[in-house]
């Protein structure tokens, strides 16, 4: 089997909606290039964001939300309703599930592995549970939705770092009642950052899924989803970076 | 679902539409390697075609895990056991609308299971007749009997010379046997 190799790009702080347009086109481009794997981290301004069981939710919900200040998206990603916010570790892998030879299952099972893998940097001692996900004790701390189309992965997963706990407050996240949600934050006491994790979590990744992993490229988090993905589908971007970004 | 295999097995198809060796009616055929005795005789260029006895449903496999029982130009699809394994706990199907077309390849419905939604694809192009309701409320029933209960979808064909680029139960379950998972 053919080791991936991942260009990983961090994208800074964006709206949920141009990541998701960018998140489409790369499916499509991957679907076509089913060789390339890419590894989009990111953070999100605040957002919650449904998934394909989008009937358990109304217009009510979604006013009420978007009245807190935050966006309300429907997406075609499994799992039910999560928050997504600066100080949020988001992680968007896209390549071909059928190159890698791997079932949905295991993929969902190697992502929960790299994320307990992350945590036990931090002394946290993170599980599974029926729910998908990772688990400190009886709360949440990463959130996970994936689409899969024509074998192509989309979405992914949210790791609070020292995200803004209030926002959960006004959701059942994922549709479980009776759990809470945390961050590294919290869980340590200690000031954990998103840009603390990054290279940790590439690193974690790059050992789990076996697969390597190319150097970490910085794009502007004001960029339109469009430049994004020429950007990010060019095979030779550097200099393209370099231009747009200085 | 699971996207395409870079190599699999296929075996030759013929259509016996045109064939006038063998009666009566208009029937798809499978090719196989080796036609038994007591097959009526062919042409020499029919390569080894066996002749069904009756009008039979046959089963076709896509390389993305589908499985379509056809009669005639009217079909059943799901997805293969082996597919629902791969999958896990099935929690959701998101069926289409009874009347819709799709091409072959086409995204037709979408299982989620684990968090994940996973589109399944069409393996003919087809119009879809019925769908399986049930699923709303019992979406299990594709992972404890993918083949019979947990069919997704009925179809009416468009073109069944597309049949000819599936795979029969016997390639299907070697392309399985070398999948990971």
């Amino acid at each position: 089997m053919t080791r991936l190799v991942f260009r990983c790009f961090y994208l800074g702080v964006t709206r949920y909606k141009n990541i998701l347009q960018l998140q489409e086109k790369l499916v499509k481009w991957h679907q076509s290039q089913p060789e390339v794997s890419t590894l989009l981290l990111l953070q999100h301004k605040p957002v919650y964001t449904i998934g394909l069981r989008s009937k358990l939710y109304n217009e009510t919900d979604k006013d009420k939300l978007e009245l807190l200040g935050a966006d309300f998206v429907k997406t075609n990603r499994g799992g039910l309703i999560t928050f997504h916010g600066p100080g949020q570790l988001v992680v968007y892998p896209i390549f071909s599930l059928a190159t890698a030879n791997m079932g949905v299952r295991n993929y969902v099972n190697s992502l929960e592995e790299v994320v307990i893998s992350l945590c036990k940097r931090y002394d946290l001692n993170g599980s599974r549970s029926p729910h998908t996900g990772v688990w400190i004790g009886n709360n949440k701390i990463c959130a996970m939705g994936i689409s899969c189309q024509r074998s192509v992965t989309s979405h992914g997963l949210a790791l609070n770092c020292n995200t803004d706990m209030g926002w959960f407050n006004k959701i059942v996240p994922c549709g479980i009642h009776g759990k809470g949600v945390t961050s590294i934050t919290e869980c340590t006491g200690t000031e954990v950052t998103v840009k603390d994790v990054l290279s940790q979590f590439i690193q974690d990744f790059s050992d789990i899924f076996n697969c390597e992993t190319q150097t970490l490229e910085v794009l502007d988090e004001n960029l339109d989803n469009s430049v994004l993905a020429k950007l990010i589908t060019e095979k030779d971007s550097e200099g393209l970076i370099k231009n747009l970004v200085s | 679902m699971f996207g395409r295999i870079a190599a699999r097995a296929t075996l030759p198809l013929q259509t016996y539409a045109q064939s006038q060796a063998i009666q009566g009616t208009n029937r798809l055929l499978k090719a196989r390697r080796h036609v038994p005795s007591f097959c009526c005789s062919l042409p020499n260029n029919a390569r080894g075609i066996h002749c069904s006895q009756s009008l039979q449903t046959e089963t076709y496999y896509s390389d993305s895990h589908e499985w379509l029982r056809v009669d005639g130009d009217t079909g059943t699809i799901g997805i293969t056991d082996h597919a629902q394994s791969k999958l896990g706990d099935i929690v959701f199907v998101e069926l289409p609308e009874v009347g819709t077309s799709f091409e072959k390849d086409e995204s037709f419905a979408v299982i989620e299971s684990v968090k994940a939604a996973s589109d399944l694809m069409m393996p003919v192009t087809a119009e879809i007749t019925d769908s399986n309701t049930a699923l709303q409320d019992t979406p299990e029933l594709v992972n404890n009997s993918p083949t019979e209960d947990g069919w997704i979808v009925k179809v009416k064909l468009s073109d069944t010379s597309e049949l000819n680029n599936l795979m029969d139960k016997a390639a299907y379950d070697k392309m399985a046997s070398e999948d990971s998972d």
